[in-house]
């Protein structure tokens, strides 16, 4: 999952015994909160922090973003101490609830972040839009954030967690409040960023917000780690073996399982035989998919979608396209297509040029990984989750899988049972 | 073409740098020619009027034409030395009352309210909205304008009951209240955004590579933000736009001018400084102390931003609004009090013409030289004790004390003890008697360093107050008055009042200094032979020690007026530092307490030290009690600490018409400059160990 491009030998954050006691007004402890907590964090890993609640992750989190200090033990952010404020011009952080200024709107707010980076004014106003966009809040951006709904404020907060482009992002429950095509949308940007060489640290008791993206995480329970490790690590059970077909009749699957015995000499056998069922994240954000293909209105947040330019790593090209439309004017920038964040591309309904396109992200995730099925790839208006398969599929396919191919039935078969 | 349209093109159209341009180069225009049709249209008005005017000065004008520099001083070693002296005086006089008289025609006034209101239109067109206020302006006078010129002089609940002598209100009064709450409100919200631009330049100070200043400001922008969007702050704004334009109807037409523009700057300046200080005081504190109860400094604080950015930050912008409400309340109160300088006053017929014919009436005497004035005081030369006298003085003290109790002899430390109480004793005494005039006697005060009053061509004034015996107010005291050896003037004077003479600078000598002789008593003089008797006083007579005063101009009251609204400002930059310094550690009603209790601490700390000088608890008391000994432990270093914030009273300054220097402002700059700072550093280093999150957990 992870290709960090270069590792160097400084963790981007190193605990080791961290603890920390709170005290009450006699400066009695009253709750250990972290207790003898010891991991580095590579650059460019993924890194993911479980508990349940009060188990320490966001305590653990403060202590590493300096708003808490520590007992005892010691803690490192890029080698530096969580005070040094040069440290935190690479750091972005979202809190695990939104806290915003409510007297200020969407613009305002990340232009007041913006301005704590000393970004300087193009690279401000190319940024901001870049992130309003993404996360789908161009239309409503002038609207102060009081009025905004928890979800619409969570999408602020991540924006302005990703203003100066850090190299480590702290998400405390990203995906509290958010919509299910905003938590696909939060977990495809913790891996694009990922790809990317950037580290993310990512607190969750949310399973599979962490299953789906991270490389390594910390299991804690009453401030103490727990469990430690890679997913395969964790995860694998290794004594068995998954193998995944187009539908298969009885007689296929009696031919495999028979196949199977013979090879291990009747040691290992077919334990089970199942239908995959889609994930109901899946079934979702297919039907939302289906809905703004056909146009239906929203009062909410537009489902953005395409990662901000600069966060691509290819922003100086984009970053001029976006100059030059800046300059001719900002009511143009709002009504044109914004479509410098992503190669040229079909698109579902082009003459609605202010919805953005929700499936840009994942062509980019499509071109950034090029090794999965090359075959597939022609289909860029189309969500990367497989559909389920309707039963009546052509049964030539399983012939095919059997060895005696039928090229150029796959992608026509599909076509045919889509809406 | 549909009005939303026509709305929308006006509004692209005032955006655009053509208009901008365009509107600023008309409006500066239209200023410039405004105040100078004006300038010349009063000179012309003036040299008419003169003619009118002569008669009534027709001596000291007469005078002023014919003697010139040389001429003068020649004609006066020719003729009697003190005739010459005394027209001298005479004429100086004239010239003093001829320079007030001027006044009416001094466009200065317009001049400034041309140059305000230009200042604040340009902000309003480069803010892109020149037209939208210009819309706002033809509404609000399509209101105002009916009330004020057509029906100003009608009752708006009829007319008042005969014999009650109050008036009644006026559609006038209403249409003026409301223009001013429009003017003001207009003012206010355009330098409200000026400041909001002025602090969005730190992306500018970014590319001129000053680093760390970037979020300072961003971080004073918001809170310029905040104070105007939150519903808190705009009560204090409302409330203070609605008193400024309510004060002009509160003061009573019937009293004379001088106090009526008294009390409009007491009123003005002193009621415009405790609003926004409240505002400020309540602004810094929840600025800092929401922002890390709602945990939105979270975000803030895990941006590239030190505490000591913060904190200044908040101060900034805290202190940029106070400036901007400072501003426009000042401008207000300024110009209101020209407005009523050129309102008649008491005896006059029109404004600066007296209905008598005297030339100069004593009310507009007294509100040019005293009033809207920027006034010097100096104080006697008083006779001190030499050292040595001194010292033999305490000596024979403490030698009749050793007689009735030989033992302190014995004892150093308590001699050591008579020595500091004798000598304060006999300094006060020597002082007292310096001050002191027995009846029949005389006494001179001399006043030094007078060379820059008689430049000027303006009245001294001498303020002064007698005291005697049981200073029963309905006593009368005749006393007698010779300023630099001229015939002695016979004053009768009520005990405890405070009471003026007005001196021509003629009196004062080459050197700069002046004497005033003062006789406890009258002398009679007898026409004819050269000779008078003495009528001594009927008891001792005594000037405490601000009872002596010799004021005298030096500057105008428009420049001591912005260096007072200087002073303000830096009282409350200093109380927002109290504010955001309070709500680093404590929540927004405990702050809120505390800095409002330094506040008020600070304003009356003349008062408190005076208290604490008979409140006792002192460590080597007799009768020493615990808890006053506590209270003057918190209460002496805060009095001691504030003793100098509290002497700064620029509003009772601005009202008594005195002068306040350049090295007075600058002095205080420095002081409260100190004290902010302090503040600020331990604020910082209080929020540098401070945990901005809490326990999360269970």
């Amino acid at each position: 999952m992870n290709t960090a491009p270069t590792k160097s030998a400084t963790p981007v954050v190193a605990c080791r015994g961290l603890t920390k006691v709170f005290r009450d007004f006699w400066m009695r402890a009253r709750v250990r909160a972290v207790d003898n907590v010891t991991f580095e964090i590579a650059p460019g890993e993924i890194f993911g922090l479980l508990g349940p609640n009060g188990s320490g992750k966001s305590t653990t989190i403060k202590i590493i973003l300096g708003l808490l200090h520590k007992t005892r033990g010691q803690v490192a952010v890029f080698g530096k101490s969580p005070s040094d404020v040069a440290v935190k011009k690479r750091i972005g952080y979202l809190p695990e609830e939104s806290y915003l200024y409510p007297f200020l709107n969407a613009r305002e707010t990340l232009e007041y972040y913006a301005k704590l980076f000393e970004l300087d004014y193009r690279v401000r106003n190319r940024r901001i839009d870049e992130l309003l966009d993404m996360v789908g809040l161009t239309a409503v951006q002038h609207r102060p954030v009081r009025e905004y709904s928890k979800g619409m404020q969570r999408r602020i907060g991540i924006a302005q967690a990703l203003i100066n482009d850090p190299e480590l992002l702290i998400l405390d429950e990203p995906t509290t409040g958010l919509d299910p095509i905003g938590t696909r949308q939060i977990k495809d940007l913790i891996l694009a960023l990922g790809r990317r060489g950037k580290t993310v640290i990512l607190s969750s008791h949310l399973l599979s917000d962490v299953e789906d993206c991270v490389d390594r995480m910390i299991i804690l329970y009453g401030g103490k780690i727990r469990a430690e490790g890679t997913c395969d690590q964790l995860l694998t059970t290794e004594d068995q073996t998954i193998l995944e077909f187009e539908p298969l009749d009885e007689a296929t699957i009696s031919e495999i399982d028979r196949i199977v015995r013979e090879r291990t000499g009747g040691e290992k056998s077919l334990l089970r035989v199942a239908k995959p069922r889609q994930k109901l994240e899946d079934l979702f954000v297919d039907i939302v998919e289906r809905a703004r293909a056909e146009r239906v209105e929203t009062a909410g947040a537009q489902h953005g979608g395409r990662t901000a330019a600069f966060l691509q790593g290819d922003g100086a090209e984009l970053g001029e396209q976006l100059i030059s439309k800046l300059v001719a004017g900002d009511s143009a920038a709002d009504a044109a297509p914004t479509s410098a964040g992503a190669p040229p591309q079909p698109t579902a309904a082009p003459q609605q040029p202010s919805e953005p396109e929700n499936d840009v992200l994942k062509t980019l995730l499509a071109e950034a990984n090029p090794e999965p099925q090359p075959a597939k790839a022609p289909e860029p208006s189309r969500p990367a989750t497989a559909a389920p398969i309707p039963a009546d599929v052509d049964q030539s396919v399983i012939g095919s899988l059997l060895g005696d191919g039928a090229p150029g039935n796959d992608g026509g078969s599909r076509q045919e049972h889509r809406p | 073409m549909t009005l939303r349209d026509l709305a929308g093109r006006l509004g692209r159209a005032q955006g655009t740098l053509f208009f901008k341009v365009a509107a600023s180069i008309i409006l500066t225009v239209a200023a410039i020619g405004g105040v100078g049709a004006y300038t010349v249209a009063v000179k012309a008005d003036q040299a008419a009027g003169q003619a009118v005017v002569a008669p009534q000065t027709e001596e000291p004008a007469a005078r002023q034409a014919e003697s010139s520099g040389g001429a003068m001083a020649g004609r006066a070693e020719q003729v009697n030395p003190e005739i010459a002296r005394r027209e001298a005086a005479d004429e100086i006089t004239a010239r003093a009352i001829k320079a007030i008289l001027d006044r009416r025609a001094d466009p200065t006034a317009i001049a400034v309210g041309a140059a305000v209101a230009l200042g604040i239109c340009l902000i309003i067109v480069w803010l892109g909205v020149g037209l939208t206020y210009l819309g706002l302006a033809l509404i609000a006078s399509l209101a105002v304008v009916p009330m004020t010129v057509w029906f100003g002089d009608a009752y708006v609940f009829g007319p008042p009951e005969p014999g009650s002598g109050a008036d009644a209100l006026r559609w006038g009064d209403v249409g003026r209240f409301l223009g001013g709450i429009v003017a003001l409100t207009a003012s206010f919200s355009a330098l409200m955004q000026g400041l909001r631009l002025a602090f969005d330049a730190g992306g500018a100070a970014g590319v001129l590579g000053v680093s760390r200043v970037a979020p300072i400001l961003a971080i004073a922008r918001n809170v310029v933000a905040e104070a105007v969007r939150m519903k808190v702050s705009l009560v204090f704004i409302v409330l203070l736009v609605f008193a400024l334009a309510a004060l002009p109807g509160m003061l009573n037409e019937t009293t004379p001018l001088r106090y009526r523009v008294q009390s409009f700057l007491q009123y003005g300046a002193g009621g415009s400084f405790w609003i926004i200080a409240l505002l400020v005081l309540f602004l810094s504190v929840g600025t800092v102390a929401f922002e890390q109860r709602d945990r939105v400094i979270w975000q803030t604080m895990t941006k590239p931003v030190a505490p000591w950015q913060y904190l200044l930050g908040k101060w900034l912008g805290v202190s940029g609004v106070a400036a901007v409400l400072l501003a426009v309340a000042a401008s207000g109160v300024f110009l209101f009090t020209e407005y009523l300088r050129n309102t008649p006053a008491l005896g006059e017929s029109a404004p600066y013409v007296s209905k008598s014919g005297t030339g100069l009436t004593e009310d507009r005497r007294v509100l040019e030289e005293q009033v809207l004035a920027a006034r010097r005081i100096a104080l006697p030369i008083l006779e001190t004790i030499t050292p040595q006298d001194r010292e033999n003085e305490i000596q024979r003290r403490i030698a009749a004390e050793a007689t009735m109790s030989p033992e302190i002899l014995d004892s150093p430390r308590i001699l050591e003890q008579l020595r500091a109480r004798f000598a304060e004793e006999i300094d006060k005494e020597v002082a007292t008697a310096a001050r002191t005039i027995e009846p029949g006697d005389y006494r001179i005060f001399r006043f030094e360093g007078l060379s820059r009053a008689r430049q000027t061509a303006r009245l001294l004034t001498l303020r002064y107050r007698v005291q005697s015996g049981g200073n029963d107010p309905r006593d009368m005291f005749r006393i007698s008055v010779s300023i630099a050896g001229g015939p002695p003037v016979p004053i009768s004077a009520h005990l405890e009042q405070t009471l003026i003479l007005d001196i021509s600078t003629a009196a004062i000598a080459d050197d700069g200094s002046l004497e005033i002789a003062i006789l406890n008593g009258e002398i009679i003089m007898d026409r004819g032979e050269n000779q008078g008797a003495l009528i001594p006083g009927p008891a001792t007579v005594h000037f405490p020690p601000d009872g002596l005063e010799l004021f005298y101009s030096d500057g105008s009251y428009r420049a001591n007026f912005f260096r007072v609204a200087l002073i303000l400002w830096m009282k409350l930059a200093f109380i927002a530092m109290v504010g955001v310094c309070a709500a680093t550690f404590l929540s927004f009603p405990v702050a809120s307490l505390v800095a409002a209790g330094i506040f008020l601490v600070a304003e009356g700390a003349r008062f408190l030290g005076g208290s604490l000088e008979y409140f006792g608890g002192e460590w080597d008391d007799p009768k020493f009690e615990l808890w006053r000994f506590i209270v003057r432990l918190i209460a002496q270093p805060l009095a001691y600490a504030f003793r100098f914030y509290a002497d700064l009273r620029p509003t009772t300054t601005l009202v008594e018409g005195r002068l306040v220097t350049w090295l007075a402002v600058g002095r205080a700059a420095f002081l409260l400059g100190a004290l902010t700072f302090a503040l600020y550093a331990i604020g910082v280093a209080i929020f540098r160990r401070r945990e901005l999150a809490t326990y999360s957990g269970q």
